[in-house]
């Protein structure tokens, strides 16, 4: 076989950023340098090392895949392959290993990804394989203005290492409260260790009302100059379009005193009250995609759901 | 099925749904992985073209760029394959 497949290495970060980039610059037909320089392969392959596989062909990288674990639920994607010269199989053979990964090792129940929209040839690539194309899932952009008067989120930073297992624990809850076994407690952790970000928290007395996931700076996901809310969500009940605004303003109250110029944040268009008051509020489109289910479920996607996040 | 016949047919499917309409013109000898034609995504559309029109399932041990590298070695794969001669 001339493709042969093993786990990603420390040594595969630079020929992998690399393929990222021709990547994405072959299917946009954009310039290399423009395609946005936030370092998602190095983010990831840090944060998650034991699910991060590498194919290559006569020694040589051709092709990566990265998944991601969200308690019971699993982010199979991004593969990332080498648009020019003989790749093979790779794409197929890594999603091969990034399903078994999330489904016979982790035993997850579903699998939430992402790919382009306008892509047929990518959509059916997934479809085959059993990742089912469903709603559309956009991604919002805001300019970042000085917040008037700022406000001083709570972060995940700023608590004490008890308490910040105990934001852990109502993270999960809320989270979980979406759909079983759901969580974000390994990304939010990642975002610390690696200080690409921080995480914002609304807790009303000892509830956890709203959470944001921050992605910013160099060893981030976010480009330079931008933030990526990587995450939100906010809880269900009469209070959340309340909490969703105070969320968004200590956002960007967070944004602006890094001097970010703007904010990128997904949503799937399943989840219809959170994807109009995002617009609501001043976001506007930037792309679509489309999210992908395996198996064919909502998962978390639902039309009242406050919950915000691209599937990649 | 001749096999000038074979790589006019490859010439056509892969001008037309690998390559988008793009200007350059799809020759026997044209290098199709250096110009990024055949990478992973199309070469899953490209063998269940194969399997499709040909009816050849190419097996695994030919999933080599020698069998790839351009529509004369792409006729020669199915016409192998076509009389049963997989490697």
């Amino acid at each position: 076989m001339s493709i042969s497949l093993r786990p990603f290495a420390e040594r595969d970060l630079v020929p992998a950023r690399e393929i990222f980039r021709q990547a994405f610059a072959s299917f946009l037909q954009i310039p290399e340098a423009s395609v946005p320089d936030g370092d998602m392969v190095g983010f990831r392959s840090r944060a998650y090392p034991e699910a991060a596989f590498a194919a290559e062909h006569q020694g040589q990288l051709v092709a990566a895949a990265f998944v991601t674990r969200r308690g019971s639920q699993f982010v199979p994607g991004p593969v990332i392959v080498r648009p020019r010269g003989w790749t093979g199989n790779a794409g197929q053979l890594l999603m091969e290993a990034v399903l078994q990964r999330g489904e016979r090792e982790w035993q997850c129940r579903q699998a939430v990804g992402y790919t382009f929209a306008n892509s047929p040839r990518h959509v059916e690539f997934y479809r085959k394989l059993g990742l089912y194309p469903r709603f559309l899932t956009a991604t919002l952009a805001l300019p970042i203005r000085p917040v008037d008067p700022p406000e001083t989120p709570l972060t995940f930073a700023s608590l004490s290492p008890a308490q910040r297992a105990d934001a852990l624990k109502a993270c999960a809850a809320l989270t979980g409260s979406f759909f079983e076994g759901f969580e974000w407690n390994n990304e939010i952790e990642a975002v610390q260790a690696q200080e690409a970000g921080d995480t914002l928290l609304i807790f009303e007395g000892s509830r956890l009302d709203g959470m944001a996931i921050c992605h910013a700076g160099a060893r981030s996901e976010a480009p330079t100059g931008g933030g990526i809310l990587k995450f939100m969500a906010v809880r269900a009940g009469a209070g959340k379009r309340q909490t969703l605004e105070r969320l968004i303003r200590q956002c960007r109250s967070w944004a602006a005193g890094r001097g970010l110029k703007g904010l990128s944040v997904g949503v799937n268009l399943a989840c219809k009250e959170a994807y109009l008051h995002l617009l609501e509020l001043g976001f506007f489109t930037q792309l679509f995609g489309i999210a992908l289910h395996r198996p064919d479920l909502p998962a978390h996607l639902v039309q009242d759901a406050y919950v915000f996040d691209d599937g990649r | 099925m001749s096999g000038a016949a074979i790589a006019q047919t490859l010439r056509s499917y892969i001008q037309r749904e690998l390559m988008g309409g793009e200007a350059r013109e799809v020759r026997d000898d044209s290098p199709l992985l250096e110009w990024g034609v055949i990478e992973s995504l199309k070469m899953v559309a490209l063998l269940a073209f194969l399997e499709r029109e040909y009816a050849v399932v190419v097996p695994e041990a030919e999933h080599m760029p020698e069998n790839f590298q351009d529509v004369a070695a792409l006729t020669r794969m199915v016409e192998r394959l076509q009389a049963g001669e997989a490697r």
